[in-house]
């Protein structure tokens, strides 16, 4: 999520507040958003991805001086728009590099270093978060005053083009800003390998920009002293063009300044939009909702009068049974959107909660009871239930088991700790060995839980029990006499057979000869042994360790004879 | 019966006690060195012994520095073998020596040795040859034996000019008997233990017995337990069965449809890049039946019959298909909304499991963590019934204040931060909850019903319940931490008092 930085004092300035910051932090916390602080000097928030309007600071403070006003009415923004006669021609290549561009002229316009620094901060979190990094989509602001119109929205040969980005005094090659620009550096990935890339040219030829990388140094810098500015956002995906065309105008409209509509002269045969249209477009989302179903999805009442107070201190306005909403805003997908805003404005703190007359019974999986009584049994018998975390250094666990077994494997794990999915709990139950060695002695440990495996192409899960033993001077009897103790107390004892284990095929870190398997019914379900010395050395181990491996789901519980009544005897 | 605390006393002696008592009862006092020459006890006893009298106030101890002569390595090597003047006159009763011979066997100490047979007159020189006169018998023989010697010992210069002894001090340990201890009897034959062979004899009516002696520390005998988490977990269980839940379980590992779709994610979003999720690269899964995967195609892409606007842009299933490992239990509240029937409604259902998200393990970041879930399907739920759930829930683990917050996750609206008070500390932001919009909802069951949905991470109330400091304390392997971490029933009792 991005985090903005937003003066006090000019928000305080905007939104006419006069309380303490506290309560200040407490109301925009309440509006929507994760207060990182609130200081004299600055107002820090986590803005959530789906308001991107409220990166705005013009925006963020129009959002808030509406929220905390009790008697809120007609605040759906809605600006006057003129024509400005303008037009950007867009070349049919387009279709292929990048499809689509919207733009607007604002004028009259009288900007501080603030509003400009503020207005970069915007440019960059919308470009993380509503952009996807302009995968999605870019956006440019140059001063308007040297532009000739009309400008085209055209295709350039990188190899072949001169121009100068932002920042640097000569011109160079287009291809050569990847490599030589800190944007260029930054977005390579957008434009590397392609052959045609889009630009803005004016009237007299001028490349104003090439997105989604850079403006030109010659015609893309804003200043304090620019009274009119030229903004285009283009890429691939309208809705996103839309909304942030919309927040870029409406930020510097609330700034004071006038909107100027271009047409936008699309090839007659286009997909998603063609011929001649008019932007931007401050038309509201309209969105089809009831007081009642408000209602009866928040569990509040309100009058007609409260609803649409509640309606407008988020921004929206009721027309009939429609809900106007302003065309920056991103997040208004479905009726229930509205709901929330309403809700929001209502105050979360003011619900009051309450449970529904519903009646169900309360009933626990039988996995989680079975590893709950296997654990109850293990503890009976003085072992520990030691945390081993699910993931692995995929060899590590190749040296304790082998490699018979093909591992899940991350695909971008970020350290090598964690590059595969356990095969057995028995790696990871012997590195908390390993870390226990400073512990007083007998050491018991147990760990139960998924292990899982690819088989073919697919994932197999599995639980798995696995019981550490260790002890400088006790050996594989004390743990195998608590194994079979645990198949007593399972009710499966007389049942269980064991067999000498002759090989290491199974785990590598088993000691043929000196181990066994266990079977339950003929069914092989597990195996105990003494770890080889071998491996206990390089693990740094200094204590013989027994293990005994089981396959939980084949630790069946046997059911109980019922009681029989006493009259019965 | 009732023992008077002399008596009791007396009978906690052991002979080895009882033997020192006894001695001191005779000497009234005894230095250390006496009583090991005359009790002849193995030092590790006497020792015991001494400090269990001087714990039970029967004796006391008085220490003092005193000066005394210590033997040298020299010293220790002419208590071995013998003085070199000694050994010199020894040799020479056995046959007479050259010089050159003499010198040869006796080394550096030749020339000392000769001076003192000299001066004793028991030795003479005859043609280069050395005989001796008369048999020798060193004034120091016996006092060589000695580790230490008294500083008033006669020989006590030529000692120390010789370099077989040093002047040091040495700590002198006095025994005194105590009034206490003047008082106490020693009583013979006490038993040790009562025997199955004297129970059944009867033999033990006529036999006194030991009475034990209380340990100054005692040791706690090594219990097994459920991991803290497990027990933590187990609790809030409990609660949620309690409250008329089922539990639900599933796979860690999960198809990107089940664990982002689903929950209506679009697939360009932040979470289901590289660097949150873990991916699998090596194995493939199917998708649900197609009804399903076409429902949420068509909702992502323009809302189908949700009365949404969808995310509007198209949906892949190669993307769908991708596995990852679940980063939300959220994941299974889906998979249970997936096969219910309106005839299944009311539906209340739980889960607490393992979540992952890729970071780097540090104290304040874990890989994976566990996550308690749950969902409440039916006809009539509203808002006011989820912060009744979150509140009821949280008051049971004995918080008395839930706040709600306005938060945004993809698959609910209203969607809330769940934070709980920490007395003394504020508000402690415990997860998301929601009502699951109907992009999620319709396709899964068909139709719009109210879900109320919340998924809390345990990490950080396990590590307020416990006051761990170190995030990676709540996934604890260490027997040091297993060992000493109390029951967490303890903490809930604790607040509900």
């Amino acid at each position: 999520m991005p985090t903005i930085t937003l003066p006090t004092k000019r928000i305080i300035q905007l939104i006419n507040w006069t309380d303490s910051l506290e309560r200040l932090a407490e109301r925009i916390a309440m509006l929507g958003t994760d207060v990182e602080h609130v200081t004299e000097e600055e107002i820090r928030v986590e803005i959530f991805p789906n308001r991107p309007d409220l990166l705005s600071h013009t925006l963020f403070a129009k959002a808030l001086k509406d929220f905390t006003n009790p008697h809120a009415r007609d605040t759906l923004f809605q600006p006057p728009t003129a024509r400005s006669g303008k037009k950007i021609l867009i070349n049919p290549a387009m279709k292929r590099v990048r499809p689509y561009t919207l733009a607007a002229l604002v004028t009259n316009l009288t900007l501080t270093q603030e509003d400009l620094d503020l207005i970069i901060q915007l440019q960059e979190k919308l470009d993380i978060t509503h952009h996807r990094n302009r995968a999605k989509a870019a956006a440019g602001i140059y001063p308007a005053d040297h532009i000739a119109w009309p400008i085209t929205f055209t295709t350039i040969n990188p190899d072949e083009t001169d121009f100068t980005p932002l920042g640097m005094t000569k011109p160079i090659k287009a291809r050569d800003i990847l490599t030589q620009h800190p944007k260029g550096k930054q977005y390579a990935h957008l434009l590397t390998g392609l052959n045609e890339w889009p630009a803005f040219k004016d009237a007299n030829g001028n490349i104003l920009s090439i997105p989604p990388i850079i403006n030109s140094e010659e015609t893309g810098r804003v200043t304090p002293a620019t009274r009119s500015v030229f903004i285009e956002v283009s890429g691939h995906h309208l809705p996103t063009l839309r909304t942030s065309l919309a927040i870029l105008t409406a930020t510097l409209i609330l700034l004071g300044g006038t909107l100027q509509s271009i047409t936008i002269q699309y090839p007659e045969e286009y997909e998603g939009v063609h011929g001649s249209i008019e932007t931007p477009s401050f038309t509201p989302h309209e969105t089809g909702l009831s007081k009642r179903e408000a209602e009866r999805l928040i569990g509040i009442s309100m009058t007609e009068d409260e609803f649409d107070t509640l309606l407008a201190r988020m921004g929206h306005v009721r027309r009939g049974s429609i809900i106007l909403t302003p065309a920056y805003r991103a997040d208004i997908h479905h009726p229930i959107d509205i709901i929330e805003d309403i809700t929001i404005a209502y105050g979360y703190e003011n619900i009051q909660p309450s449970l529904p007359r519903i009646h169900t019974n309360g009933k626990p999986h039988p996995r989680e009871e079975h590893a709950a009584h296997i654990r109850n049994i293990l503890t009976r018998l003085a072992y520990h239930e030691t945390y081993t975390h699910h993931l692995i250094r995929k060899e590590d666990e190749d040296t304790i088991l082998g490699k018979h077994v093909k591992p899940v494997l991350m695909e971008n794990p970020l350290t090598e700790q964690t590059s595969g999915f356990r095969r057995s709990i028995i790696t990871p139950l012997l590195h908390a060995e390993r870390e226990n060695q400073q512990e007083k002695y007998p050491h018991k440990l147990f760990s139960l839980g998924r292990i899982a495996r690819v088989e073919g192409k697919r994932v197999i899960e599995e639980d798995e029990l696995v019981i550490l033993y260790a002890d400088p001077t006790r050996g594989i009897s004390q743990l195998q006499q608590d194994v079979h103790a645990l198949f007593h107390a399972l009710g499966i004892a007389e049942d269980i057979t064991y067999t000498p284990l002759l090989s290491d095929d199974a785990v590598k870190a088993f000691w043929p000869g000196r181990g066994m398997i266990i079977h339950h019914k003929e069914k092989e379900i597990g195996m105990i042994s003494e770890i080889k010395p071998s491996i206990l050395t390089s693990l740094g181990i200094h204590t013989p360790v027994f293990i005994a491996r089981l396959a939980l789901p084949l630790l069946p519980l046997k059911p109980t004879k019922p009681y029989q009544d006493l009259t019965d005897l | 019966m009732r023992l008077h605390e002399k008596e009791y006393v007396e009978r906690t002696l052991t002979e080895e006690e009882q033997q020192v008592l006894a001695f001191l009862k005779q000497h009234e006092h005894a230095t250390l060195d006496t009583l090991r020459e005359r009790l002849g006890m193995a030092d590790a006893r006497l020792g015991k012994a001494i400090l269990w009298l001087e714990q039970k106030g029967l004796i006391k101890r008085e220490e003092q520095d005193e000066r005394v002569l210590t033997r040298t390595p020299k010293g220790d090597e002419a208590a071995q073998h013998g003085l070199p003047e000694e050994r010199l006159a020894q040799l020479l009763q056995e046959q007479s020596l050259s010089m050159r011979e003499a010198k040869h066997l006796l080394g550096e100490a030749f020339n000392i040795a000769l001076g003192i047979l000299k001066r004793a007159n028991t030795v003479r020189i005859d043609q280069g040859k050395l005989l001796l006169i008369k048999p020798y018998t060193s004034p120091l023989a016996q006092s060589i034996h000695q580790q230490t010697l008294p500083v008033d010992h006669p020989h006590a210069q030529e000692l120390v000019k010789r370099g077989l002894y040093t002047p040091t001090k040495e700590k002198r340990i006095t025994l005194h008997l105590t009034e206490k201890g003047r008082t106490i009897r020693i009583i013979r034959g006490l038993h040790d233990s009562l025997t199955p062979d004297m129970l059944r004899t009867g033999a033990y009516a006529n036999k006194r017995f030991r009475a034990y002696t209380i340990a100054p520390r005692i040791i706690p005998a090594d219990a097994g337990n459920e991991h803290p988490t497990t027990r933590f977990i187990q609790h809030i269980r409990r609660v949620w069965l309690s409250l008329g839940f089922e539990e639900i379980t599933g796979n860690l590992i999960q198809t990107s449809f089940w664990n982002f779709d689903a929950l209506y994610t679009p697939q360009d979003h932040p979470a289901r890049e590289m660097h949150d999720t873990f991916f699998i690269k090596n194995a493939q899964a199917d998708l649900p039946d197609a009804k399903l995967v076409r429902r949420v195609k068509q909702t992502h892409e323009h809302g189908w019959t949700t009365k949404s606007t969808g995310w509007q842009q198209a949906w892949r299933k190669r993307e769908a298909k991708r596995l990852v490992l679940r980063t939300h239990t959220t994941v299974l509240s889906a998979q249970a909304l997936s096969k219910i029937t309106t005839a299944d409604l009311p539906l209340k259902v739980f889960s607490i499991g393992t979540v992952f998200r890729n970071e780097t393990l540090d104290w304040k970041h874990l890989f994976e963590f566990h996550q308690v879930e749950g969902i409440v399907a039916a006809p009539s739920l509203t808002f006011q019934h989820l912060k009744g759930y979150l509140t009821t829930f949280f008051t049971s683990l004995g918080y008395e204040a839930v706040r709600l917050r306005p938060a945004y996750f993809p698959y609910t609206e209203l969607s809330v931060e769940v934070d709980v008070k920490i007395p003394g500390k504020g508000w402690m932001e415990l997860g998301g909850a929601g009502i699951f919009r109907p992009e999620v909802v319709k396709p899964l069951t068909g139709k719009w019903i109210p879900v109320l949905a919340w998924g809390l991470g345990l990490a950080r109330i396990i590590m307020q319940t416990y006051n761990l400091t170190d995030i990676r304390d709540t996934q604890a392997a260490k027997l040091s931490i297993l060992r000493s971490l109390p029951d967490p029933d303890q903490h809930f009792y604790a607040k509900h008092e």
